[in-house]
């Protein structure tokens, strides 16, 4: 059950849209798709999905191209596009019972992969509403279930927690979380909090091309930022010597008082990647008869790689 | 191709006719101007004949610029719009299938809405010596005819994403070519051309 895009491209005219990716996503990953407005993001979705031709490259979804053998891909895949499609004047039922029928769920198994479905998504209170007259949670809801009716051994989800609340957020991403065990999942978002939540491999594609790919934590890693340490001191010391004691240390860059609380003084020390300063700090502040309050080592966050990778 | 598809579209597609009061305000309105135009000018003539029902020009025009159109509009230009285009074309069916569901739904809507004027031919025959075998063939040349427009209105509708705009600039390319299609009773492939 694995995807394997090679060297794809498209164009939509004479705009680039994705330029000459290759990567692969195996059974039981959750990829992540990382990405500015523009990036490429669902175009790529959109061609592993059949739904665009590919300019050049190819696709392929559990050995199956996307161009020439487009509907066994689709046999194998569900799909959340990121404008929910739904018919405003079915009901859920009806539109998940013509969904299933659709993609060739059996007659028998119809009512009981509906019937699992509306459990699984929360929605036995509105099954029998005008999906048109749902709320965006609900609606964004119907379209989930929509896309895993027919038990998919591929999921793509084009933003798929757009517009549920914060405990719905949780839900479903723990549902991803628990499809992705056996399935191989591929889910684009721009809140970088649902990546390190629900993915277990990340890639960041900028103007079309990809910059970064690797576990969440590996790019933590070869994120190229510096090390900072907040540190708070109590307000009885010599604010410049000890500022000044700081910047001694090998491998600081900056020191840079922040704020005087009252009783406290708070500094920011920058320094250079991978170097944990803390010890000597310490070391300095004591040496500098200080009392010592509180010292943080902060690591350099998702949100700061992806600003690094996509300026 | 599967029949079952074909089956799927085709009943997802008459129920959401019928769902929605397009179906049924398009339906009265046809019946009641074509109802009227016909009358009046068959109490005028004074013969049993239905030649006027199928001959009008209105009635017509009423049929293929007006009410055709109306339930094209819908097929495709709405699902576009919907995004649900991208469901349908990410699903297991193939184009064919898609389209010939959705084809059999309209000429369904069409038959439907074209089969009050039997009552005309029952009234009518009780009335007065009226032949079947012209009535019906007529009837079928307006659902053959409705059918024709229905594909070339959808070319139309299929290509624009913005349906209102393209049914003025249509409705308005079709009005004016409309008093010269007898030009097709001499070269008929004229008018598939222009039409």
């Amino acid at each position: 059950m694995s995807i394997k895009v090679t060297n794809l491209t498209k164009y939509y005219g004479s705009y680039l849209a994705v330029d000459d990716i290759t990567f692969e996503a195996k059974k039981g990953e959750i990829l992540g798709f990382l990405g500015p407005n523009g990036a490429g993001k669902s175009t790529t979705m959109k061609i592993i999905t059949t739904y665009l031709p590919p300019t050049a490259g190819t696709v392929e979804v559990d050995g199956f191209d996307v161009e020439e053998k487009s509907l066994d891909v689709r046999k194998k895949l569900g799909y959340l596009p990121e404008l929910n499609p739904l018919y405003y004047d079915m009901t859920p039922v009806e539109y998940l019972d013509f969904v299933a029928k659709l993609d060739g769920v059996p007659a028998s198994d119809i009512k009981k992969r509906r019937e699992e479905m509306i459990k699984v998504c929360g929605l036995e209170s509105v099954r029998t509403k005008d999906i048109g007259t749902l709320s965006k949670g609900f609606k964004q809801r119907v379209g989930l279930a929509q896309a895993m009716i027919n038990n998919p051994d591929v999921l793509i989800l084009d933003e798929p927690t757009s517009g549920l609340d914060p405990n719905q957020i949780i839900e479903i991403r723990n549902l991803i979380k628990k499809l992705g065990r056996e399935k191989t999942v591929i889910l684009s978002t721009h809140i970088l909090s649902e990546v390190t939540a629900t993915c277990n491999r990340v890639i960041i594609i900028n103007k079309g091309k990809i910059v970064a790919d690797g576990t969440p934590e590996e790019l933590q890693h070869k994120s190229k930022g510096q090390s900072v340490v907040t540190l708070e001191v109590k307000n009885n010391c010599d604010k410049s010597a000890l500022s000044g004691s700081l910047k001694e240390i090998r491998n600081v860059n900056k020191v840079e008082f922040v704020k005087d609380t009252g009783d406290s003084f708070v500094f920011n020390i920058y320094g250079d990647k991978g170097a944990d300063l803390r010890e000597v700090i310490s070391g300095k502040v004591t040496q500098n008869k200080a009392v010592l309050l509180s010292m943080q080592a902060k690591q350099s966050s998702l949100e700061d790689i992806f600003r690094e990778l996509t300026k | 191709m599967n029949t079952q598809n074909i089956k799927t579209i085709f009943s997802k597609e008459l129920k959401s006719y019928f769902n929605s009061p397009i179906a049924y305000i398009v339906m009265i309105v046809f019946m009641a101007i074509s109802g009227f135009l016909f009358t009046m000018s068959f109490f005028q003539i004074n013969i049993a004949s239905m030649r006027e029902f199928f001959g009008s020009f209105f009635i017509q025009l009423v049929l293929f610029v007006v009410f055709i159109p109306a339930i094209t509009m819908r097929s495709f230009s709405e699902e576009k719009k919907q995004g649900t285009l991208e469901l349908l074309l990410t699903k297991p069916v193939t184009d064919l299938e898609l389209i010939l569901g959705k084809y059999l739904s309209a000429l369904t809507l069409i038959v439907i809405t074209l089969s009050p004027t039997i009552l005309y031919f029952i009234i009518i025959k009780m009335i007065g010596p009226i032949p079947f075998w012209p009535f019906l063939t007529s009837l079928l040349g307006y659902i053959l005819m409705s059918a024709f427009f229905y594909r070339r209105w959808r070319v139309y509708f299929i290509t624009y994403r913005k349906p209102d705009y393209c049914i003025y600039s249509k409705c308005a390319y079709l009005s004016v070519l409309f008093p010269f299609r007898k030009i097709t009773y001499c070269i008929p492939s004229f008018g598939s051309f222009i039409f």
